[in-house]
């Protein structure tokens, strides 16, 4: 017995050394993107890199704020872009992919076999081979240039719709029957009965889609300096030649930090997803 | 009779209910995926051109040529898929493995369990997007490699494996494994999440009696945790190879992108056909051989 115990601890000191190693693995990039932004230029172009900073420095972010402030339409308009149109299509596409999955994951028609397997294919598709002529229909109905061709078109992804078909199969159809034996109505139940039992895949679900959305650079579709995200004016002054490199360092710090601020708040919520998607009955 | 007329039409409601609320998703599925897949179909088999007068695209439908003029005379096209084939057999294992041994770690109970499950899964967050464009174009590589792992392979590892003096042959494939194993456990997110839910689903009273039978560590993997996550293997292996081969940095893929923004429509979209076919055959594959034994397991 006392032989077993000391095997487990001696397997659990070799196997938090093997997370902690992969772990490192892990975070090396992001520590050292996060390095890189306090670095001086010459620091950035050493040869073997170096992780950390030897001289910190805020230059590069200055460097970014006063690029910022020469541009033609102020900054404060690119966030607001960025982050009206990840609000706006994170809000909206939960709504439509949680309407969608209720009935594909717990009615049963026909040609509902059909519309899972198109989902499994549009998976494997991206926006490369649809892009031309997505743009070609929105030119079509005038919405070129708008907010809606940047937020539209990422209404019908197809990965949320199908995690949320995958977690909802998992929920009893019992729960949902009690729920009908009380005469309530199909909105009803899915307002009361399958949205409060899904909420951990929502935040999941979530977190892709405003990580997604933020990222979203739309260069094709919008032309107009003032409808311009974040992402589009950030690489642009960015990738302007290697004095900017110091520049692209910060603003890859400043881009990664609102994904990783949404990841942490809900992360408790995508943990429980976690624990909760195997329970079956 | 009536009985059943009225749950007749109770079911109808509901499908009717179903519908509706699928409507605003259907819609959104048609005009941005449906419409433009078949259109991409269509100008597959044509010569498509770019007209000043009218807005959109002129085709005409030349038959098979973009498909036979990629097959046929196009160098780079078959060898690169093939290369990306050849790449699944070993970066599907790896993953596969790796994510498994990760969710089982991750799955264990010890404090700081949170934190490093947020580890692992935060290159899912940050690989995809402008941040890892912005830090792979200018801060990590100075233009030259365009993978995270060239850290690992201009750093100091090299340089101690040939002080030690290794020769330099051995030094090179070292850390281009190292390099590779990098890239492929910072893919391995995901799979990651998907097993640690897997477990987590796992009753702990069957490892109990399974420990009170007798059986140690190795059996209880084997005959407990094997059976229960071979589905979710699949669903892991399917996941990966679709991937690894839509990411944008991937040869094939960048091939493509550049056709479809230098618009040979024609050529571009007959090559994301053959591409997919290809990627659904091997999916298909790949079911094939694994479903039927996984589903008997579990």
């Amino acid at each position: 017995m006392a032989k077993k115990i000391n095997h487990s601890i001696l397997g659990t000191v070799i196997l938090g050394l093997v997370l902690l190693l992969f772990g490192t693995f892990m975070a090396l990039p992001m520590i050292y993107a996060v390095g890189s932004a306090f670095k001086p230029l010459e620091e950035i172009f050493l040869f073997p890199p170096r992780l950390l900073p030897q001289n910190p420095t805020f230059g590069n972010f200055k460097q970014m704020q006063d690029l910022l402030s020469n541009l033609w339409v102020p900054f404060e308009r690119y966030l607001f872009n960025s982050i009206f149109v990840s609000l706006a299509s994170t809000g909206l596409y939960l709504v439509i992919a949680t309407l969608a999955a209720y009935p594909l994951a717990k009615h049963s028609f026909p040609g509902k076999n059909w519309i899972r397997e198109i989902i499994t294919i549009a998976l494997m598709f991206t926006a490369s081979v649809t892009g031309v002529v997505q743009y070609l229909l929105m030119s079509m109905v005038g919405m070129i240039n708008t907010y809606a061709s940047v937020i539209l078109p990422s209404l019908a992804n197809t990965m949320g719709v199908f995690l949320c078909i995958q977690y909802l199969s998992t929920l009893p159809d019992s729960m949902l029957e009690a729920g009908k034996v009380d005469g309530a109505g199909e909105f009803r139940i899915f307002a009361r009965l399958v949205l409060p039992n899904i909420r951990p895949v929502l935040f999941t679900v979530l977190i892709f889609q405003f990580q997604a959305a933020w990222n979203m650079a739309p260069g094709g579709v919008v032309y107009s300096e003032e409808l311009k995200t974040l992402p589009l004016v950030l690489s642009q002054i960015a990738t302007a030649g290697i004095s900017r490199a110091g520049v692209g360092s910060a603003a890859a710090l400043v881009m990664m930090l609102p994904p990783i601020i949404v990841f942490i708040i809900s992360q408790s919520k995508v943990m429980e997803t976690m624990a909760h998607s195997g329970i079956k009955e | 009779m009536t009985g059943r007329l009225k749950k007749m039409s109770v079911e109808r409601n509901r499908v009717r209910a179903g519908w509706l609320f699928m409507l605003p998703w259907l819609i959104g599925l048609v005009s941005f995926f449906i419409v433009p897949l078949l259109s991409s179909l269509r100008y597959s088999f044509s010569d498509v051109s770019i007209s000043p007068e009218s807005i959109g695209l002129q085709t005409k439908f030349v038959g098979l040529f973009n498909y036979e003029f990629i097959l046929l005379r196009d160098a780079v096209f078959l060898r690169s898929v093939t290369d990306a084939v050849l790449d699944l057999l070993y970066s599907v294992p790896v993953v596969l493995v790796f994510s498994i041994f990760i969710g089982l770690l991750l799955n264990q109970k010890f404090r700081g369990r949170a934190f490093m499950r947020a580890v692992f899964f935060l290159p899912v967050i940050i690989a995809s997007g402008v941040v890892m464009k912005i830090i792979q174009s200018d801060v990590f590589t100075q233009n030259t490699v365009s993978e995270a792992s060239s850290l690992f392979q201009t750093g100091a590892i090299e340089e101690m494996m040939t002080r030690a003096g290794l020769p330099q042959s051995i030094v090179s494939v070292i850390t281009a494994v190292t390099g590779g194993v990098f890239d492929l456990s910072w893919k391995s997110g995901i799979q990651i999440l998907l097993f640690i839910s897997t477990l987590q689903g796992v009753p702990p009273s069957w490892y109990e009696a399974a420990s009170i039978e007798g059986a140690n560590a190795w059996d209880s993997f084997w005959k407990i945790t094997f059976p229960a996550i071979s589905p979710t293997s699949l669903l892991v292996v399917v996941y990966t190879v679709i991937d690894s081969f839509t990411d944008v940095s991937n040869p094939v893929m960048m091939n493509m992108l550049e056709r479809f923004s230098s618009f040979y429509y024609g050529f571009a979209s007959a090559s994301a056909m053959l591409y997919f076919l290809a990627v659904m055959l091997i999916i298909g594959l790949i079911f094939l051989v694994f479903s039927r034994r996984v589903f008997h397991n579990a």
